[in-house]
């Protein structure tokens, strides 16, 4: 991932400055998603795996 | 002369640029300044909800509270912005009348890939923009927390607030918060602090969702009587409801386009969203004596400090889809009678044995409709849009978009937690409701050195 630009000097630029424009969006898109399922199905581990122990604690 | 008028032309044109910097500068930060306002709400909600809750699920409360704006800030750039440009003239992704929507216009401006979806020097709007609408997005999904609490399952609670703050209630927006929004340039709906597109939403998708989880064990008795279950702080939930006040500010600071800048509606004064003028100064008069009616509506029918302050939200949701048109007194008798009306639905919502634990409907879906109908009683005829004739405000075009948001708060609400709750994703074990979830599920204690909370189901 580079500059969206080749230049020595902020003189003259303009438009979208991001790293990655208009060549990685979609991977970092994909990649963002994917921490957010991980995160969620993680998530959704811990929660049924503390109520199962809980139950047989119970 | 010649050499004088040259002089004064790059002058002229320096005095230009150093004003366009100016305004440009002040309208970037007017939106800036939306989102650390609007943040108080959600820590005016985190507190409220936690105070609402017993000491023993206190934490687990405040865990879904904070993870449901988390979660709406990614699926709001993914989709939901987007979804505010794509559709307002209906599901056909077709280009409105202003030229500010459908399919080509979202995929320029909005689609997650965009040029200006990122640091853009060419852009000095749509961060700010987007930052004030996840706001209005979480805010969404804060309302449905509330309702909620002690008894949901964390990842179907996080299903359920994606699909409301980043699918449900902007497609809301789009069709009746945008100028080339179907409700608006068909119907003169109007809404400009949104009582209709963000709070009678949520508490519609809330009830929808309330239905499907069932009250807290205890809440109920076998005759069908309701048992009132305490929170375990009411002065951290008076000053949560306080801080929402505060952050209420912010939000409506966000429902108002300023003047100059090439996205304006135009140069000289503040309009709405609709384009329609309006100003900053006429809408403090309204929301405070909104605020005020609403406290003493709500004081006159139950005494009640929690009903108080919510009444103080619910007075200035009355009036917020007027807030830019109302005579001040009039907004103090619509705030006072919505916020009246306010305890007799939440208990009518609780003798249909629906427990909705800090009136999440009656504050924001009933009185989001109330808003709505309001301004179709007592503020027709106004013109509802920028431009030559237009359509104007009417009682039906109100009642079409109060129909509207209802049912497209409910019907998603009940269908994503039936689905949740037949695939056993909604509510959580008997047990550890009883038991509480901090100690089930929660790796930290809200109060270490206090007595251990009682677990008698309705305490």
């Amino acid at each position: 991932m580079e500059a969206p630009f080749e230049s020595t000097t902020w003189d003259g630029i303009t438009g979208a400055i991001y790293a990655g424009y208009g060549s990685v969006e979609g991977l970092w898109l994909l990649l963002c998603l994917a921490m957010v399922v991980a995160a969620v199905v993680f998530g959704w581990r811990h929660e049924s795996h503390a109520y199962r122990k809980f139950e047989k604690k119970d | 002369m010649e050499q004088d008028l040259a002089e004064l032309a790059t002058v002229v044109a320096e005095l230009r640029a150093n004003i366009a910097a100016t305004n440009g500068t002040f309208a970037e930060t007017f939106y800036y300044l939306t989102i650390p306002l609007m943040v108080l709400i959600h820590a005016g909600f985190l507190a409220y909800e936690m105070g609402a809750s017993r000491s023993k699920n206190a934490l687990a409360s405040g865990i879904k509270n904070i993870l449901a704006f988390a979660m709406i800030v990614p699926f709001f750039f993914f989709v939901g912005w987007w979804i505010y440009w794509a559709f307002p003239t209906g599901l056909d992704l077709s280009e409105g009348a202003m030229g500010i929507s459908g399919l080509a216009y979202a995929n320029d401006v909005a689609a997650p890939w965009s040029a200006f979806m990122g640091p853009n020097l060419d852009d000095r709007s749509s961060g700010v923009f987007w930052g004030a609408f996840v706001l209005f997005a979480a805010t969404t999904a804060s309302i449905m927390s509330g309702g909620v609490i002690e008894r949901i399952k964390l990842t179907g609670f996080v299903v359920l607030a994606i699909l409301l703050g980043a699918f449900v209630w902007i497609l809301g927006a789009a069709w009746g918060w945008h100028a080339d929004g179907w409700l608006v340039t068909k119907f003169g709906y109007h809404d400009f602090g949104a009582a209709g597109v963000v709070h009678m939403i949520a508490g519609f998708f809330t009830l929808g969702v309330l239905i499907n989880l069932g009250p807290r064990i205890g809440k109920f008795n076998p005759d069908g009587s309701a048992n009132s279950i305490a929170g375990h702080s009411m002065p951290m939930t008076l000053i949560g409801l306080m801080l929402i006040i505060a952050g209420f500010w912010g939000f409506l600071m966000g429902c108002v386009i300023v003047p100059g800048e090439a996205w304006s509606w135009g140069t000289t004064i503040e309009a709405t969203i609709y384009g329609t003028p309006m100003t900053i100064s006429g809408m403090t008069f309204n929301t405070l004596m909104g605020f005020a009616g609403g406290i003493i509506g709500a004081w006159m029918v139950t005494r009640d400090p929690f009903w108080m302050m919510s009444g103080a939200l619910g007075g200035i949701i009355s009036c917020a889809a007027g807030l830019d048109l109302w005579y001040p007194p009039m907004a103090f008798a619509i705030g006072f009678i919505g916020a009246a009306a306010m305890p007799f639905v939440a208990s009518f919502v609780e003798r249909r044995g629906i427990d909705d634990a800090v009136g999440a409907f009656a504050v924001h879906g009933f009185l989001g409709m109330w808003g709505l109908l309001a301004v179709g009683i007592a503020a027709q005829g106004y013109p509802a849009l920028f431009g030559e004739d237009v359509i104007t405000t009417s009682f039906t075009g109100q009642l079409v978009g109060a129909v509207v948001m209802g049912l497209l708060g409910f019907v998603p609400g009940y269908v994503m937690s039936f689905i949740l709750k037949v695939t056993g994703q909604l509510r959580v074990p008997a047990e550890a409701e009883i038991v509480g979830l901090d100690a089930v599920k929660v790796p930290a204690t809200a109060y270490p050195e206090a007595l251990h909370p009682s677990v008698s189901p309705a305490e």
